[in-house]
């Protein structure tokens, strides 16, 4: 648990909050049954006698969870927008019906809002929609769609073009790309680790990589977020041990991380990983979703923010939906196992390959990354950027988590429903906030998430924290008031291990 | 007695919890919480006006033994559906901590009820039907929440 900087008090309300809301769900029903089966015997309504002979449609707990606590936030989710999703968005109003429970209707208005939820980091996604000619040329010629699996006839000279991009980008022998990010983990980490190898992945790793380490018929084991000293237990624990009932030695350990964590903003540890790595003799699976375009000095992602050699990782997997304005995913490593992939991934055999013009859009992006001379322009602007929001938001007394440099900016509010308050005060003074609560997240850390985009101006973000600071007062969310920390003093992830280049075990690439 | 499923995973100590309904039982601001709501129930019967310490303890007693076993030992599964049915036939008394069992927010969940019995019985030393009420409605937590009791299902009740 996250070692809380409020008040005891504070703490107290947000489970008291729980309480209350699971109290009146139960009561509501409670009262909701009784005046049934009252109106029932009295014939006013029809009993629920024939229901019995039927399956019960959802768990009566998770049923409960959907009904009283989740449906009365929902407004705060899943808002409709009427807008490409670029720096400043049109959101489309809502309210709840007078008469019935738990029900939205749309009001017919729309309200300009800076946008401070989509992963636009390197502000491709524009209000006009597609900005090149050639992304049109390539819909017309290719088809939107490819509709047959890579094995058979999905296998398109754009879908080519793209792997040797991406490979080249990333600086690693061979690609393949995936039309789908979350299929990218669910559908390889299967063919990766096989039945006698183990997986140490972070506990607070995403859904798709869960999915995928639990397909595989590896064996699972989780360490204690960004510590590397667990880890380190870990690693010992399973070479000593061995596999669990007959002892022998594991196949293959591969270690499992994000390059950032999307709840939590905070960058891995890469330096330590790699010596621990090597020291091991492990593999290492990296998912850029995150951190790829969007950190680093040429933005290629974690391993260039660290100025490390990429042939130190062994599997580097990312998607194109962040940075790159697109869809899909893509793996890179070296040739062999990029061959087995395309040959035996679940993706390239039952899946769908990744569009035509699609991959038109990330070819145009990643040309312009990796332009000689502008292509730095992104992500500098996304650096500055995001370090200024990040900086005000602690001076103004925020409680915001994760590290300096990341473009994901979490800033905690423990309480469910002032958190909803907060979400749609915001919304009413133009601000469109994502907001991320329980089953993401802890159950009392109920937090706000905030991405930076280099589309973001100067004034855009002023207005942000402008907003953020009259609701955060009125509310009482700015929990760091007492105990402000200057965040000019707090290191960057490069800076805390600048002071591991000299060590041997970590080979630093040679420019 | 039927016993639920087999037991599948060994338990880790060195394992962090990723069940993440369950893991706030072990915060300790959760603990203190627990406790302060139950003297805030009884100070709110002493305020609403019951004098008589001996109805307003049993009282107390009566509605955290059925809060309680109805959330720890009855509600079974998580209130989400992304873990696929992983913890569906556990209570949640089940699913704390990986289902390692004596741990210290077991024990300390453990010690509250036998704590709040042992006081009603000082208030209701005269009246032993009254007690006898006390310790027959403690009795289902307390004995749920012994380690033998671990996935047993009396009678197929709640399987």
């Amino acid at each position: 648990m996250t070692k809380y900087p409020i008040t005891f008090f504070n703490i107290v309300t947000v489970y008291m909050t729980y309480g209350v809301m699971i109290i009146f769900g139960y009561l509501e029903d409670l009262f909701e049954k009784v005046c049934a089966s009252f109106f029932s015997v009295l014939g006013l309504v029809k009993s629920g006698k024939k229901r019995k002979i039927l399956a019960p449609l959802t768990d009566s707990f998770q049923a409960f969870y959907v009904r009283k606590v989740y449906g009365r936030v929902h407004d705060i989710l899943n808002r409709p927008i009427s807008s490409s999703p670029a720096a400043w968005i049109d959101v489309l109003e809502r309210k709840f019906v007078p008469n019935k429970v738990n029900q939205l209707e749309f009001t017919g208005k729309t309200q300009k809002c800076l946008n401070m939820g989509s992963y636009n980091y390197l502000g491709f996604t524009v209000p006009s929609g597609f900005h090149d000619k050639k992304i049109v040329e390539t819909l017309e010629n290719y088809s939107p769609a490819m509709c047959s699996t890579r094995n058979e006839v999905g296998r398109s000279q754009k879908l080519i073009e793209l792997e040797k991009k991406v490979a080249e980008f990333v600086r690693k022998e061979d690609a393949i790309c995936f039309a789908m990010g979350f299929a990218t983990n669910s559908t390889s980490l299967p063919l990766i680790c096989g039945k006698e190898s183990l997986i140490i992945s972070d506990c607070l790793n995403h859904a798709s990589l869960v999915w995928g380490s639990r397909s595989s018929k590896a064996t699972v084991r989780v360490f204690q977020h960004n510590n590397m000293n667990h880890l380190e237990k870990v690693i010992r624990n399973a070479i000593v041990k061995g596999q669990p009932r007959t002892g022998r030695p594991w196949k293959k350990i591969m270690i499992v991380v994000e390059g950032i964590y999307s709840m939590e903003g905070e960058i891995v540890p890469l330096p330590e990983i790699i010596a621990l790595k090597k020291k091991y003799k492990c593999y290492l699976y990296i998912d850029e979703a995150h951190s790829i375009g969007a950190i680093g000095e040429s933005s290629r992602g974690v391993v260039d923010y660290y100025n490390l050699n990429p042939s130190d990782v062994d599997i580097l997997m990312g998607t194109f939906t962040k940075s790159f304005g697109s869809v899909g995913g893509y793996i890179a490593a070296d040739k062999d196992i990029i061959d087995t992939l395309r040959l035996k991934s679940y993706s390239s055999i039952y899946a769908d390959s990744l569009s035509p013009a699609c991959a038109e859009q990330i070819l145009v992006a990643l040309d312009s990354i990796m332009d000689k001379n502008v292509g730095n322009k992104r992500v500098k602007k996304l650096k500055e950027n995001s370090n200024y929001l990040r900086k005000s938001l602690i001076n103004k007394g925020f409680y915001t988590i994760g590290d300096m440099d990341s473009p994901v900016i979490p800033v905690l509010i423990y309480c469910p429903s002032v958190i909803a308050e907060f979400s749609r005060k915001c919304l009413a003074k133009g601000l469109a906030l994502v907001s991320v609560g329980f089953p993401a997240t802890n159950l009392v850390d109920t937090r706000i998430r905030l991405c930076v985009s280099s589309a973001h101006t100067k004034s855009d973000l002023d207005h942000a924290i402008n907003v953020m600071d009259k609701v955060g007062t009125k509310l009482m969310t700015r929990y760091k008031l007492k105990n402000k920390i200057n965040p000019d003093k707090i290191k960057t992830p490069f800076e805390k291990f600048s002071l591991l280049e000299n060590n041997p075990k970590i080979s630093i690439k040679q420019n | 007695m039927i016993k639920v499923g087999p037991e599948d995973s060994i338990p880790q100590r060195i394992e962090p919890l990723t069940n993440k309904s369950i893991n706030w039982a072990g915060d300790k601001f959760f603990w203190i919480f627990y406790v302060w709501i139950i003297f805030g129930f009884r100070i709110f019967l002493w305020m609403i006006g019951i004098e008589d310490s001996a109805a307003a303890w049993t009282a107390t007693n009566i509605v955290h033994s059925v809060v309680t076993f109805f959330a720890f030992h009855w509600i079974k599964g998580t209130p989400f559906s992304y873990d696929q049915g992983i913890y569906d036939k556990l209570t949640f008394w089940e699913q704390i901590d990986c289902e390692i069992q004596n741990t210290w927010t077991r024990k300390f969940l453990l010690i509250i009820p036998i704590v709040l019995l042992l006081i009603t019985c000082n208030h209701t030393k005269q009246n032993t039907s009254l007690m006898m009420v006390n310790v027959f409605f403690a009795s289902f937590v307390i004995i749920g929440k012994f380690p033998a009791m671990h996935r047993v299902r009396i009678l197929g009740i709640n399987k």
